[in-house]
This record gives C-alpha cells, sequence and structure tokens, in this order.
C-alpha cells in the first residue's frame, strides 16, 4: 500500500476527489478486489481507533474507581438533605436538580423513620469526607471541615495538572531556537558558576501560534503563557545537544547545554510577606511567579530570600 | 465562574480532555460521582452497574466533547450533561435486561444523543490489531485519522520533520493492513 494509494483513498473517502476521479476510482474499485479491500479496511479505521481509545480510557476510569471508596447507597428521598448537611460546595438549584430525580417503580422502600435518616445523614457525610481524603491518597483526620477537603482535593489536582501539562508539550518548546546563548557557547568556564543566571523567555507569537495548531475552543477562558527555561552557564563545547534535565518536579528540556546538578526543590510558602511557590536549586532561590501551564522563573528580591533562607533553616 | 467539587471550572476541564490530560479526566469522573452511582442504585441497580453507568458517562462526554458536540456557550454544566448521558445509558440497560421503568417526567431521552457502541465484528478486529501496534505507530495514525490532522501538524505535534512523518505514517498502515488482510498478527 503506497503512500499515493493511502492518500487517493483517503481523499475519496473525505468526499475531496472530483467528480471525474471519483468516477474512475470507482470504477477501478469495482474491478479490483485487492483495492476493494483497502478501501474498505481505511473507511473502517477512523472508527476502530476510536474504539481502542474507547477501549484505553475506560481502564483509566476503572483504575480511578478502584482507587475510591464505594460510594454510600442514600435511598432517593434522603440524597438531597444528606448532602445538604455536610455543607459541600454545591449550589442549591443544582441540588434541587438531583431532588428531582426518576422514581422507579421498584424503588427502595418508601418509609424509613426519621432517626435512621439521620444515621444516613451521618454515614454519608463521614464517608464522603473518607472518600475525598482518599482520592488525594490521604490519611483521614478527624476535624477538617468539608471547605478544607475540597480546597485540597482542587489543590492536589492543580499540582497533577502542573506535572502534566509541561512534559507532553516540552518537546515542541524544545525544538523552538535558542537565541541569546551565543555568548557562553565558548565551553564550560569554572567562574561561571558564580554568575548563573535562569533566563526565562516569553516566546515569540509565531512559534507559539503553530504550537497551538489544531487547538480549538476557547482560548480566551484558558490562559496559555509559553515560557522555556534558558540557562546560560555551565555550557559544554559540543555544539547542539538534546537533554533532558529535571527541574523541580517535572522534565524540562532544554536544547544545547547542559545543567548539572539540576533537580531542584519546590518549596511552598505561605507566611506574611512570603507567599507563592518558591524553587531552591543549589544554593539558588526562585520564586516561580506563574503556576499554571508554564512556569517563568525570577530571582528572588533580597528581603524576599532572607526570609526564604530563615523558614528553610527551621 | 462556577467550579466544580475538584476546584476546576467546566471550561477548564473541557480544555484539559482536549488535551487528554489524566487530571481532567478525574475532574469529570469525580464531577458527580455520588449522584450518578446512587441514581443507579436507587433504580434496581447495583454499585458496579452504577460504575458502568459514570463511565459509560465520562466516555460519553468525551466522545462528544471531541466530535465538538457540546458546546460549553449553551449553557450546560458539565455536570448535568453527564448525568443526563449516564441515566440514559442506565435506562438503556434496563430496557436491554427487560426491566420496565418509568422515566422521570423531565429526563428528554433525545436531549443528547451518543453514538451506540460498535457492534462490527469487522472493527473490533480492526482495533484490536491496532492495540498491537507500537506507540509512536498508534499516536501518529491517532492523529491522521482520527482526529483528522495533517501531516504537517503532526510533524509539529511530534517534533519531527514532515518526511519522518509521512514514511511512518506510511508504514504504520502498511504493518497495520497486513494484519487485517492477512487475519493475524
Amino acid at each position: 500500500m503506497t503512500e499515493e494509494t493511502i492518500d487517493r483513498i483517503e481523499r475519496y473517502l473525505n468526499g475531496e476527489l472530483s467528480e471525474a476521479d471519483r468516477i474512475s476510482f470507482e470504477k477501478e474499485v469495482q474491478n479490483d478486489t485487492d483495492l476493494q479491500k483497502k478501501v474498505e479496511f481505511m473507511g473502517l479505521l477512523p472508527r476502530a481507533i476510536l474504539l481502542h481509545s474507547e477501549d484505553s480510557l475506560r481502564n483509566q476510569l476503572k483504575e480511578i474507581e478502584a482507587s475510591l471508596p464505594k460510594v454510600e447507597f442514600v435511598p432517593e428521598e434522603e440524597a438531597v438533605e444528606a448532602e445538604y448537611s455536610i455543607g459541600a460546595k454545591r449550589s442549591i438549584s443544582e441540588e434541587l436538580n438531583q431532588a428531582a430525580e426518576p422514581r422507579s417503580e421498584y424503588s427502595a422502600p418508601k418509609s424509613i423513620s426519621r432517626s435512621l435518616w439521620i444515621r444516613y445523614a451521618v454515614a454519608a457525610s463521614v464517608l464522603l469526607l473518607v472518600g475525598l481524603f482518599l482520592f488525594r491518597d490521604e490519611i483521614f483526620k478527624p476535624g477538617i471541615n468539608q471547605n478544607q477537603v475540597a480546597e485540597n482535593l482542587a489543590d492536589s489536582l492543580k499540582q497533577e495538572r502542573l506535572r502534566t501539562v509541561l512534559p507532553e508539550k516540552h518537546l515542541a518548546v524544545a525544538n523552538m531556537p535558542i537565541t541569546k546563548i551565543e555568548d557562553s557557547k565558548f565551553g564550560f568556564v569554572k567562574n561561571q558558576l558564580e554568575r548563573k543566571i535562569v533566563i526565562v523567555q516569553e516566546t515569540d507569537s509565531a512559534a507559539l501560534s503553530a504550537f497551538m495548531v489544531g487547538k480549538t475552543g476557547n482560548s480566551n477562558e484558558v490562559e496559555y503563557g509559553l515560557y522555556r527555561l534558558v540557562q546560560d552557564t555551565l555550557y559544554l563545547n559540543t555544539g547542539v545537544l538534546e537533554k533532558s534535565i529535571q527541574v523541580f518536579d517535572f522534565d524540562i528540556k532544554a536544547q544545547s547545554g547542559e545543567i548539572i546538578d539540576s533537580t531542584g526543590q519546590m518549596l511552598h510558602y505561605d507566611k506574611p510577606a512570603l507567599h507563592g511557590l518558591y524553587l531552591l536549586r543549589e544554593i539558588h532561590f526562585y520564586k516561580i511567579i506563574k503556576t499554571e501551564n508554564y512556569v517563568p522563573l525570577v530571582p528572588v528580591k533580597e528581603s524576599e530570600l532572607a526570609l526564604v533562607k530563615f523558614y528553610t533553616a527551621k | 465562574m462556577e467550579r466544580n467539587i475538584s476546584g476546576y471550572s467546566d471550561a477548564e476541564i473541557v480544555e484539559g480532555i482536549k488535551n487528554k490530560d489524566s487530571w481532567a479526566f478525574k475532574s469529570l469522573y469525580s464531577i458527580d460521582r455520588n449522584g450518578i452511582i446512587n441514581f443507579v442504585m436507587n433504580n434496581n441497580g447495583d454499585h458496579n452497574d452504577g460504575e458502568d453507568a459514570l463511565q459509560e458517562g465520562v466516555i460519553g462526554v468525551w466522545k462528544n466533547i471531541l466530535a465538538n458536540k457540546y458546546k460549553l456557550s449553551e449553557g450546560a454544566r458539565l455536570k448535568t450533561y453527564l448525568n443526563k448521558i449516564s441515566r440514559n445509558w442506565w435506562y438503556n440497560q434496563l430496557r436491554i435486561r427487560g426491566i420496565t421503568f418509568q422515566i422521570a417526567d423531565d429526563f428528554e431521552l433525545e436531549d443528547i444523543i451518543v453514538d451506540v457502541e460498535d457492534s462490527d465484528e469487522r472493527i473490533k478486529k480492526l482495533s484490536k490489531y491496532f492495540s498491537l501496534l507500537g506507540e509512536k505507530c498508534q499516536s501518529i495514525l491517532k492523529l491522521r485519522f482520527w482526529e483528522k490532522k495533517k501531516l504537517e501538524e503532526i510533524a509539529i505535534i511530534r517534533g519531527n520533520t514532515l518526511q519522518v512523518i509521512r514514511n511512518g505514517s506510511s508504514k504504520c498502515i502498511r504493518d497495520l493492513f497486513e494484519m487485517y488482510n492477512n487475519n493475524k498478527p
């Protein structure tokens, strides 16, 4: 099956052939069983791929389910009020929608005493709390309110997002031409260790749009800032190297040059005058000013540095 | 912007799902897990049935997002949307199992249509052979024949040259066709 045949069948199936080409193609197909089989194959391919993706997604969802505790059964009449009792962050109208759920002819017994109802409600709320904690692989700690739980959950998912968003995209980032490093290309110079600089450049908009090819939807809803990390010290005199380096929680791929001992430590501070994410690399601190999608690093201010050191020493 | 229990807004989850991010699927899965599983358990099902309904619901939402059938602007909240697909799926199961049931007045089956599972044996076979291909082949063919991306775009996404992608894509299709044609891997 040559690329030419593939291309022709694909265009035929997409209705992209001219009328004359289509007729001659169909005539050809009629007399050629081999070609018939190929057209059949190409026609089935998209649905087969969808089925395959569906199966892998199903397995992924089964894994998520397996990591969660079973849902406590709450008979229909009680479901709404039980959820109220834990003060979950849900709008009243949504709850009322749930109240209007269909009733089956075979639904559970409807007369349940008040005290039993309260037990259900308590059980449901405790279970939901347990569930949320297990969801983020944490041990159940009593006495933490529901809002806190929801915030923690949101936070852990945000961290997970940070980890997942970047590696998928760093290939394209790494393939962009690197500027601003010519003057360091003379090799490994020891005293450059002293002036280690991390520069973050916002990439040009043409590269950004090329990278976003095929992305549809609400780009105004999600902010895409494309940044990359460029290290201009500790340069090796070996021309263009592509190295995968480990910086804080996730991989950043740097083309050309390498960063020695690149593992960093991510620190989160929530103190007066010191708030947010900081990166500790060797003896250098950087403040991470953006925690969505891409992460530019800026050197911390002197005053902040003192605070960071103070809290780290503790 | 209203946020879901996972802390993400509908728009963020939809965008994440388009990007195949696992946090987004987790968020969607947890968006109304209690509600959906309990709905099934309240309607002749057990916990396992509830899980199935939720799974199929998430898969339905995912399919519709990719097919651009789900539009944020129409004001359908993701949670409600998922809930409807799951319920619809469960009603269908009850019908298959021959259990009589009553559909709630406010529920319109026609609201959301999700393609029924493919029962064509040829597709199942082809899908099985597809899973035997290497990761690179799977990724390229997915982008080309399912997401309908141009070879140029695939080259950018995969960080390869156009020539590499073109040759790779042809070879993958040939390998897959061989398996399909000869009925063996």
